[in-house]
């Protein structure tokens, strides 16, 4: 079984620069070896084997610990339906006193182990004939924070919803008014986060996953699903198809909407059948009465994007008078222009303001403000007027010649903030009422007569979005006096 | 999305177990391996953005990577790699490893479910083994201290270890193939 010794040698080596205990002469010989096409070959099955191993490695440990989650959750269930109780949080049995199992159920025979281990057996042997299985369902399970929460089981209501809960098809969660909750499923990257009021049912087959929202409203990001077992969504009104995405699902009165992130969706009117594809940064409603078709996220002539590094595409959407941007981190996020910018342009002199009304993190290095920029390159001139999600404002100003990040004040959001162009001067305001605005500082930017102005959200951790909900978005120009809202139709105000 | 960017990202989907195992098998830090995976889809992006063609995108996105894995070792101050002309060679007889051998790294549920199950039916000695390298990511020099056994024994027990999980897989595989 032991391959010779010129054979072991590339292995050996291989292992040794792995571990970085190589030496330079090891090195040497191991690139002297992989000259020969077969120990290139080798080389690349050895590198596989490694990933697919340390994969195989974490994906056991992992199931083994939601096995031991689940084992608990259904000991406690298969004792309840023996007519035994289970002390919460501790896993041992007390019995009632039965007539006809009186000498084996007595107290005085008790053994937890007696129960524990054939029930725990029986829950390990379901649980690996069901998870086993080739086409095995991926359990979803509610994650770490639910609040406002109840699961409806049959005829049962659950209350206390610990983490990692494990959930069955045809469960029906059910929050409040500010409940939130989020699953997860184990065997693949999709979250489903869901927003009270809702009511969600959990729908488990072969053919793939199917979540039916009843009502409330769901952002989910799913893993690229095979294509012949698609995860599908249903509302009242509509039905979704979904292969891998990232998707806002709203169910309100005799309304859906859907809002895709990221990827694309099929989306169908279940009262006539009609089918459209909706793509990232685009929105469907179906709604009687209103048109069935994708529509812009974003007013023209805004657009978004995201500036410099992030570690996904962020994303932002426009909700009654609000405006809502998300955006992804970097970890070298700290000292470069990295943001979403929710965008449109400007001819001359002219200015943007806005409120930043909330963040859905205390993130210390989230802030969202407006910016005005040269252009959309990730080096161009940039003045940033920001409100951080902890405390605090901050004016940035970067350009060939200088780079500087100013404190502005201790306020806390929500708060307003304003960035003004005269010329080769831009000047940062800030107001706690967007009347009074007070002067937070000014600096000197080279840019041509045409500009971009709008808002900005920066993140850093990559793991995870970051929100700003913005409002009162106002931009107004002097060369054509005319104040133009993200939402409202054009006016006339006085430019100061 | 339009027709030519949802064809590159599919392709950097397509192939991104391939370039993972290159990262990785180079760099032996899952962290900063992925920081180098998501520069990459970033400068790839990019790329797209300004309506540039990429030929062979697999083989661009490795060389991408490659320049980011070298430029973290020189980076790096208390790096074990230096970065000389040897280092250079081997690497790129990696590109090259991994050019000639693309099929071999393809995504297969099936391997893995195999690997699974060989990883199952381990004795606990290799268990232990396998546990203080891939999960707690020590040094064969440490595993040796622990497992009382010297640096070489270690080196001969991961080896055949392997082997024998190779040969599981392998096993597990011909039966699923015919049916049994």
């Amino acid at each position: 079984m032991m391959a010779d010794a010129g054979n072991d040698s590339l292995e050996e080596l291989l292992l040794k620069w792995e571990d970085r205990s190589i030496s330079s002469e090891e090195l040497k010989r191991l690139t002297s070896l992989l000259v020969e096409v077969g120990a290139r070959t080798r080389l690349s099955a050895q590198f596989r084997f490694e990933a697919e191993l340390a994969q195989a490695w974490q994906s056991a440990k992992w199931r083994d610990q939601s096995r031991e989650q689940a084992e608990r959750y259904q000991t406690m269930e298969l004792a309840e339906a023996e007519g035994l109780t289970v002390a919460p949080g501790h896993g041992a049995i007390k019995t009632k006193i039965e007539p006809w199992g009186g000498r084996l159920f007595s107290p005085s025979r008790w053994r937890p182990w007696k129960w524990i281990l054939p029930a725990g057996g029986l829950a390990i042997g379901l649980l690996f004939a069901y998870v086993g299985h080739r086409q095995s369902l991926g359990f979803a399970r509610v994650m770490v924070g639910a609040r406002g929460i109840t699961i409806v089981r049959g005829e049962q209501a659950i209350g206390e919803v610990p983490d990692g809960f494990a959930l069955r098809s045809k469960d029906r969660i059910q929050l409040a008014d500010d409940g939130q909750a989020t699953l997860f499923y184990l065997e693949e990257n999709t979250q489903v986060q869901l927003r009270g009021p809702a009511q969600l049912e959990l729908r488990e087959t072969r053919e793939g996953k199917n979540l039916r929202l009843h009502r409330g409203s769901l952002t989910a990001r799913v893993a690229p699903q095979p294509a012949d077992r698609p995860m599908i969504l249903w509302t009242p009104q509509a039905e979704l198809t979904v292969l891998g995405t990232e998707f806002t699902l709203s169910v309100v009165s005799n309304a859906t909407r859907l809002d895709v992130i990221e990827g694309a969706l099929r989306m169908a009117c279940l009262e006539d059948g009609k089918e459209i594809k909706v793509h990232d940064g685009y929105f469907a409603v179906v709604s009687p009465g209103l048109k069935f078709a994708e529509q812009r996220q974003l007013p023209e002539p805004w657009n978004c994007q995201n500036v410099g590094l992030a570690s996904r595409p962020g994303h932002a959407v426009v909700e009654g008078r609000q405006c809502r941007i998300s955006s992804w981190g970097h970890q070298r996020n700290r000292f470069r222009p990295n943001f979403n910018y929710v965008y449109r342009t400007l001819e001359g002199d002219g200015e943007i303001r806005a409120r930043v009304l909330d963040f859905d993190s205390r993130d210390k290095w989230t802030k969202a403000g407006v910016v005005i920029r040269e252009d959309l390159k990730s080096g161009s001139p940039t003045a940033f007027l920001s409100v951080k999600a902890g405390r605090g404002l901050e004016f940035w100003s970067w350009s060939k010649k200088s780079n500087r990040s100013d404190q502005a004040g201790e306020e806390e959001f929500p708060y307003w903030v304003r960035l003004v162009r005269r010329g080769d001067t831009i000047t940062a305001y800030k107001s706690p009422d967007g009347v009074e605005w007070i002067e937070t500082g000014s600096d000197q930017f080279e840019m041509g007569p045409k500009i971009y102005v709008g808002l900005g959200v920066t993140a850093f951790n990559p793991k995870a979005s970051n929100t700003a909900v913005f409002d009162n978005i106002g931009v107004l120009s002097a060369t054509n006096p005319v104040a133009v809202s993200l939402f409202e139709q054009p006016r006339q105000l006085d430019v100061p | 999305m339009s027709e030519r960017a949802t064809h590159v990202t599919a392709q950097f989907l397509a192939d991104r177990h391939r370039l993972m195992s290159f990262i990785e098998g180079l760099l032996r830090d899952s962290a900063v391996s992925e920081d180098v995976f998501q520069e990459v889809w970033l400068k790839l992006a990019r790329t797209l953005e300004k309506g540039i063609e990429i030929q062979d995108q697999g083989k661009w996105c490795r060389k991408v990577a490659k320049n980011l894995i070298l430029q973290h070792w020189r980076e790096r101050r208390n790096s074990k790699i230096v970065v000389d002309s040897t280092l250079l060679e081997f690497v790129d007889f990696v590109d090259r490893a991994f050019d000639e051998n693309a099929a071999l790294h393809d995504y297969r549920p099936e391997r893995q479910q195999a690997l699974s199950e060989c990883l199952k039916v381990l004795p606990e000695k290799s268990k232990t083994l396998i546990a203080l390298k891939y999960e707690q990511g020590c040094s064969l020099e440490y595993i040796g201290r622990k497992v009382e056994q010297s640096t070489d024994s270690v080196i001969k027990a991961l080896l055949r270890l392997r082997q024998a999980l190779a040969i599981c897989v392998q096993k597990k595989l011909k039966l699923q193939e015919l049916g049994l």
